[in-house]
């Protein structure tokens, strides 16, 4: 239980919050043509700098410095939560859990896939640091046996131990992600409850359901688009967060005939009308783009209100993420050629 | 009131004159532009041409920043050049008289800046005792320089399957330097594994050549040849610009006359095609001074008149000298209306008191003054000026608490001249008076401030504001019968609280305050904006407690008045404590004069802040607006526009 006042965090979130980048920085980086120029203006004008003071605009990998800005991220999250020593609390190791999950997903995919020596390049050295057990070994798996010896001695070993392959030697990586992404929610339920009490519990709790419902209704959306799953099927596969989402409204949007409805019946909701206020142009084409930006509006909400440690370095690393995938969205637009039209519809700019 | 009256001015001329109008609105350094409003019969329209000196600005001023010149501005009535193209013709005779030589610089600047980037990137292959070219003619053989992130490194081993090998020359803390060798027929598979690993490959240019050590020595001497050839020109350059300095001034001047000029005709509206209307605004007493300026040209007609009340003035202010520093503070927190209300003077005399008050060493307050003084002189910056004023209100309140320097005894002498028996007011013995006398200038401020909002709110016609809101007559009255029944009937315990006094002082006015927005609306013949009862209830009773409260926090928020002289009282007696655990009378005087710098620095920087908050916090928030625009002569907005 916290004893003492985390209000310095949280204003060191805030901080952090106002050094990000403006609508008047995407400006200026839609303009760019090269990824040189964009590394450029990062190492320049952004609170890059320094991550990227050893980095030649010039000849860096587009790779790289995405992984040189997701590395910054986590390690501007862990600056904070060592800052008033949060980092002894459970519940601040949320990250690492969420990496690592994301982790074991990939690497199942790659074994599916036969190509499990290409998963190591995928396998950030930032990531491997600060993982709770050997993520080295995760690497060297060729077969889902392999990859379970890796995690023996974590919880997720138990919980996706009994996978059995279909026909094909392929196994389930949805069914995988659910349980563990359940395995997830439960953990930082229990997290939360250890750590903390009363408003901070209550508010924390309240962010990470918001977030986890948006996914939700993410996830329901996909299985939509891309697979014929009926109302029973996806319901396997929702996370179990409470819903702002009535429950009636969520089985009309179960049982819609395919994406275009499922939108249409979402937009009815308040979430929906949140997202077709945002974007009045949203389809199913943009519902990954739309969500992302409620998230990163509710997410700022937080930010701006709380004055909870917890809820701001949990808000924080979420806008910060979210950042980072814009300008990811930036230099793949750039690297493809998209018009700085479409690839500004595509940023998250709250 | 220490705003400036002003008079409108409106300017009627042919087209043809109004480059040498707003000449001279420019020369009178007294005329506020406006923006002339579009005429719905469009008879008056705003031109939207293009100023084509913009461009031409940019070419000479990028053309300057690359001689490395930097132009001063000069008087260029003989300069014959008046018009976009013979200014344009200057600039490019200019840029010819020196094409070549700076196209050369050019050039080396482009070589030097790659040589640069080679020896960079040589200095960490020089491990390479091998050719740099032959290795790159082997026919079986692939290999690839550059550099491959740390981070990556330990990833190689995943992939030692694959027929590659690569050596290492140098590390830089985030990357390895090195290159690698592949066969010919697996070349695609490795460098698709190096790319996934963020391998950065360099291609090094044709001239490098040698091994490793032989490259870098080569590169370095062409590059030291190069930069002293680029340094041999740019000194040509130098004196070239050197011998043509007064023209370079002179360009450099007329262009940017003309630019203001053709900018400022953004202001004037024209009338079919023959007329201009330019319109603005004058100080009241330099209007006549302003029409004389125009006297001879018999086609131009200036007229001014009182600013009418539907317009809205700009603001300037004018204020004394004792007050005029504090200005600083008033447009810190938004200028006040053209037609408004100057707090200024107000914000001088409260700042100054309640600042001496908190601050009060008469040593100290006259060390702050000086500093004040020295700063003001010097940098000129506004707020050196107001600690040499408030300096001395620390000085004379420091006088009367009988504090010079920490030292309490020091003037008694002077009090028993002047006929006291002892030192008249001894603060750390009348803590409980302090801190009452604290509270009744937070009761005095409040009430004045009130007094204040109801005189602009009268002047303003704004009944609402003036007589039902909290910051009005019922709020003044609800506030002093308030504290007077607290102060009277339950300190002095005297017999006046009647339900009368109740009913009419105090729950009449929360009544009017609560009705204010119908009661004002009755007043100003205005019709009430339509709102729910139940809405208008509840905000309104919310309201009308806030207000109370805020009287109340309010009025206690000026104890800090009484704490910071208790506590510049307490501060100086730890130094003085300190200085007598001193071992030796040296080192006495020794913390005696850091306790003391010390006590400036930090308690003067404590009482600044706390008083500025007093004035924008408790005093501000009942009756200043702050929603004016500032007066700017049309010369200083030029320069303004020039520079952005």
């Amino acid at each position: 239980m916290l004893q003492y006042s985390l209000n310095a965090t949280v204003a060191k979130a805030r901080a952090l919050y106002g050094k990000r980048l403006k609508e008047e920085d995407y400006k200026e980086l839609l303009k760019k043509t090269s990824i040189a120029e964009i590394a450029d203006y990062l190492k320049r004008e952004t609170h890059f700098s320094e991550c990227m003071s050893n980095i030649d605009i010039n000849t860096v990998h587009r790779g790289y410095l995405e992984e040189i800005l997701d590395r910054e991220t986590l390690e501007e999250y862990v600056r904070l939560c060592k800052f008033q020593n949060l980092t002894k609390m459970d519940f601040f190791n949320y990250r690492v859990i969420i990496n690592e999950i994301s982790a074991i997903i990939r690497c199942v995919i790659y074994i599916n896939a036969g190509h499990s020596e290409e998963f190591v390049n995928t396998l950030p050295m930032y990531m491997i640091q600060h993982a709770s057990f050997d993520m080295t070994k995760l690497a060297e798996a060729k077969t889902y046996g392999e990859m379970l010896e890796a995690i023996r001695k974590t919880p997720y070993y138990d919980i996706i131990k009994d996978e059995k392959p279909d026909e094909d030697g392929d196994y389930d990586c949805t069914g995988i992600d659910t349980k563990l992404r359940g395995y997830y929610v439960g953990w930082v339920t229990k997290a939360v409850k250890e750590n903390f009490s009363g408003k901070n519990a209550k508010d924390l709790i309240g962010i990470i359901s918001l977030m986890y419902d948006l996914n939700n209704i993410y996830n329901a959306f996909r299985f939509k688009a891309f697979s014929q799953a009926d109302e029973s099927e996806i319901s396997e596969h929702i996370l179990p967060v409470k819903s702002r989402i009535p429950s009636h409204k969520w089985k009309e949007m179960l049982n819609t005939e395919g994406a275009d409805e499922y939108v249409s019946v979402l937009s009815e909701t308040g979430f929906g009308r949140q997202m077709r206020e945002a974007n009045p142009d949203m389809s199913k084409s943009t519902i990954q783009y739309d969500i992302l930006r409620l998230k990163s509006k509710y997410a700022k909400l937080y930010l701006r209100r709380t004055t909870n440690a917890a809820v701001s370095l949990y808000t924080i690393l979420f806008l910060l993420s979210a950042e980072v995938k814009n300008i990811t969205t930036i230099i793949e637009g750039v690297r493809y050629n998209v018009s700085p039209q479409e690839i500004e519809r595509l940023l998250i700019i709250v | 009131m220490a705003i400036e009256k002003l008079e409108t001015v409106n300017i009627l001329c042919y087209r043809e004159n109004i480059d040498d109008v707003l000449e001279r609105c420019y020369n009178s350094e007294c005329f506020h532009i406006e923006q002339p409003e579009k005429n719905e019969n469009n008879a008056l329209v705003v031109p939207n041409e293009e100023n084509p000196y913009i461009a031409l600005s940019e070419r000479l001023n990028a053309f300057y920043s690359k001689m490395g010149y930097d132009p001063r501005e000069v008087d260029c009535e003989d300069f014959e050049a008046n018009d976009p193209e013979s200014i344009g013709r200057c600039i490019e005779e200019l840029g010819d008289e020196i094409r070549n030589i700076k196209d050369r610089i050019d050039e080396l600047n482009e070589e030097i800046t790659l040589r640069r980037q080679v020896e960079a990137q040589l200095k960490h292959l020089d491990g390479i005792d091998a050719d740099y070219q032959k290795l790159f003619m082997c026919d079986n053989v692939r290999v690839r320089f550059g550099r491959l992130p740390i981070s990556s490194y330990y990833k190689l081993s995943y992939h030692e399957h694959e027929p590659f090998i690569f050596n290492i020359y140098d590390d830089d803390g985030e990357y390895y330097w090195g290159m690698y060798f592949t066969t010919k027929e697996n070349k695609d598979l490795v460098d698709g594994t190096f790319r996934s690993l963020y391998f950065e490959r360099i291609h090094l240019p044709d001239f490098v050549q040698g091994t490793g050590k032989d490259a870098a020595a080569k590169n370095s001497e062409e590059l030291a040849v190069a930069t002293t050839e680029r340094d041999k020109l740019e000194k040509e350059l130098h004196a070239f610009v050197e011998s043509r300095e007064e023209y370079l001034d002179k360009l450099y001047s007329k262009l940017r006359k003309l630019d203001i000029a053709f900018e400022l005709r953004r202001y004037a509206g024209y009338y079919n095609e023959k007329y201009v209307a330019i319109s603005g605004y004058v100080p009241k007493k330099k209007s006549k001074a302003f029409k004389e300026l125009f006297s001879d040209l018999d086609t131009v007609s200036v007229m001014t008149a009182p600013v009418d009340e539907h317009s809205t003035p700009p603001t300037l202010l004018k204020n004394n000298k004792f007050a005029e520093p504090f200005s600083m503070f008033v447009e810190m927190y938004g200028l006040p209306s053209g037609k408004g209300y100057d707090p200024t003077m107000l914000v001088a005399v409260t700042y100054t008191l309640l600042f001496g008050l908190m601050f009060a060493d008469l040593g100290q307050g006259l060390v702050i003054s000086i500093a004040g003084m020295l700063i003001w002189k010097l940098t000129k910056n506004k707020l050196g000026a107001i600690l040499a004023r408030v300096g001395i209100a620390s000085a004379v309140f420091g006088f009367i608490f009988g504090s010079v320097f920490g030292f309490e005894e020091l003037l008694n002498p002077v009090f028993y001249a002047m006929g006291f028996e002892e030192k008249p007011f001894e603060v750390m013995h009348s803590i409980n008076t302090v801190l009452y006398g604290a509270i009744a200038i937070g009761i005095f401020f409040i009430i004045m401030t009130i007094i204040v909002n109801i005189c602009i709110g009268l002047k303003q016609k704004d009944y609402e504001r003036a007589l039902f809101s909290n910051n009005g007559l019922a709020g003044l009255v609800f506030f002093v019968a308030v504290v007077g029944a607290l102060v009277g009937g339950i300190l002095l315990k005297l017999d006046f609280i009647t339900p009368a006094y109740i009913i009419c002082l105090i729950v009449i006015p929360a009544l009017l305050m609560f009705f204010r927005e119908p009661l004002g609306a009755i007043l100003a013949h205005k019709r009430l904006e339509k709102v729910s009862l139940g809405d208008y209830i509840a905000s309104n009773f919310f309201e009308v407690f806030e207000f109370a409260l805020s009287f109340a926090t309010n009025t206690l928020s000026f104890v800090r008045v009484g704490g910071f002289i208790l506590s510049h009282a307490g501060m100086m007696s730890v130094v003085m404590l300190l200085a007598e655990s001193a071992g030796s009378e040296a080192a006495r005087m020794v913390v005696i004069v850091i306790g003391n710098i010390f006590v400036i620095g930090m308690e003067g920087l404590i009482v600044g802040i706390q008083s500025l908050r007093l004035e924008f916090y408790e005093i501000f928030s009942r009756f200043y607006d702050g929603d004016g625009y500032p007066f700017v002569p049309v010369n200083m907005r030029s320069e303004l526009a020039t520079k952005k």
